[in-house]
């Protein structure tokens, strides 16, 4: 019988060489520098009269947190897009995986190890820098509000982790990163488009179905839309908190429903 | 041990890429924020608000007003609507603009005055920073029984300024460099170690 110890040794070799692989030198260092860069350039603190239900330290720790998010998680998606993309879609084109899968891991470990350093090391990154540039910048706003700035976090990094959801399948079942790469990028811009007409619907007709639709999938809109932040006229739609919620949390199901289909793939059907 | 170095480095190595990315902030001047700059009239015994914004430590207001008469000027720390519900809840059909209901609100809740300035002749000219996140509305009160003019400038300030972030620049620079010498010296040592000729390794 193997111990934990030695079970776990075959996990870790994985683990470091899939980090070797996504983070070569100087791969970090020059998104350490854009994520710092675009981190203190863009913060905002300014923010309209307070009309919006909730406090107004939480509107302004808001606006300050979803002013930080704007080009530093395009970077963070960029550098996701790219681990998933190449890190497990040439692996597998290249026949590392089958080399890995001779080790006494189960599938699914494999897929996990990949994926925690394509995924965790870099959100864990991207995370680090934001918040010590929110408390050096704003220390009295974000610390009384730090729910609020994690509450900000999470909705806006659902839709992201779809994407990457979406491209891990598609890099599984193509096993082609380049294609699953420029799929993922595609997708994030059209996503983008699709978000500005929805919202023209919105102000024309004042309906809200269309903006309950994509926070679904993307949140941050909803929860935009509680502090109304969203330029649209008073009224047309404001969720509750709970409602923010639970399209947070509709978002999140959707997400880990795409990551298990992607886990089932490798496990059962991927045929090396 | 090896390991250990080459963690170090690549900690160092980011810590100076964090610092060079925060030097070139640094060199961005502070930003001037919004600004609105105005000449209004202000009739005899009447109260007006200009500006309604949430200010918070590291956003100010920089307020400029010159004018022929008496006049005030109030940083309240409230939201102008509520100034408005107020004094329509307490003195329905008055005519809001009266400065006696602007004191009656003012003494009413007292706490909600966070600067109120008198004019001399030279005018009044003031940064204001709140010591925490608040909502504020400027607010310009012609106590005289005569009309005047004034020229107003309202425009946000950011007091965190570069200097703050040179200093975190600098720090994150120091523990960058110290964290990546250990790999340095190792690197060093091994070159001198080829270099050696073979009798005095």
């Amino acid at each position: 019988m193997m111990s934990k110890r030695e079970k776990g040794r075959p996990f870790l070799e994985i683990f470091a060489s899939a980090l070797n692989e996504d983070y070569r030198f100087p791969l970090l260092e020059i998104f350490a520098f854009l994520y710092a860069l675009a981190t203190f350039a863009f913060a905002s603190f300014a923010s309209s009269a307070i009309q919006s239900g909730a406090g107004q330290g939480d509107t302004v720790a808001y606006t300050l947190t979803s002013s930080l998010l704007g080009f530093p998680l395009f970077i963070f998606v960029i550098l996701i897009f790219k681990n998933i993309a190449y890190g497990i879609g040439n692996d597998i084109e290249k026949g590392i995986v089958q080399t890995y899968l001779s080790y006494p891991l189960k599938r699914r470990s494999i897929l996990t190890a990949k994926l925690l350093s394509a995924l965790g090391v870099g959100l864990l990154f991207f995370l680090s820098i934001q918040l010590m540039g929110l408390f050096s910048l704003a220390p009295d706003v974000v610390g009384p509000h730090i729910g609020t700035v994690l509450l900000t976090y999470v909705a806006s990094m659902s839709y992201p982790f779809l994407l990457a959801g979406i491209i891990l399948l598609l890099a599984l079942i193509l096993r082609r990163g380049g294609l699953a790469l420029v799929v993922g990028i595609v997708l994030y811009f059209a996503a983008s488009i699709v978000q500005s007409i929805l919202m023209f619907l919105a102000y024309a007709t004042n309906s809200p179905i269309g903006l309950q639709i994509l926070s679904v999938i993307s949140p941050s809109t909803a929860l935009a839309r509680y502090y109304q932040l969203v330029g649209l006229p008073t009224g047309t739609w404001q969720p509750s908190f709970t409602e923010v919620l639970l399209y947070i949390g509709g978002s999140y199901v959707i997400v880990a429903f795409v990551f298990a289909l992607a886990y089932l793939y490798f496990s059962r059907r991927l045929n090396l | 041990m090896t390991r250990l170095v080459a963690v170090s480095f690549r900690i160092g190595t980011i810590l100076i890429s964090i610092s060079l990315a925060l030097f070139l902030v640094s060199l961005i001047p502070a930003s001037q924020g919004t600004q609105s700059s105005n000449t209004i009239s202000s009739p005899p015994h009447s109260w007006q608000s200009y500006y309604s914004i949430v200010l918070s430590p590291q956003l100010g207001l920089h307020v400029s007003a010159k004018g022929s008469g008496a006049f005030k000027v109030y940083v309240l720390e409230v939201a102008v609507n509520e100034i408005y519900d107020w004094i329509f809840q307490h003195y329905p059909g008055f005519d809001y603009s009266n400065i006696t209901l602007l004191d009656e609100f003012l003494n009413a809740r007292p706490t909600m005055i966070a600067r109120q300035d008198q004019n001399q002749n030279l005018g009044i000219e003031y940064d204001f920073i709140p010591a925490s996140v608040t909502n504020a509305t400027l607010v310009i009160a012609n106590p005289s029984i005569d009309s005047l003019t004034l020229n107003l400038e309202v425009r946000t300030i950011r007091p965190f300024g570069p200097s703050s972030i040179t200093l975190l620049s600098e720090v994150t620079f120091v523990i960058g460099v110290l964290l990546t010498l250990p790999w340095l010296r190792n690197r060093l040592g091994s070159r001198r170690h080829k270099k050696a000729p073979p009798g005095k390794q």
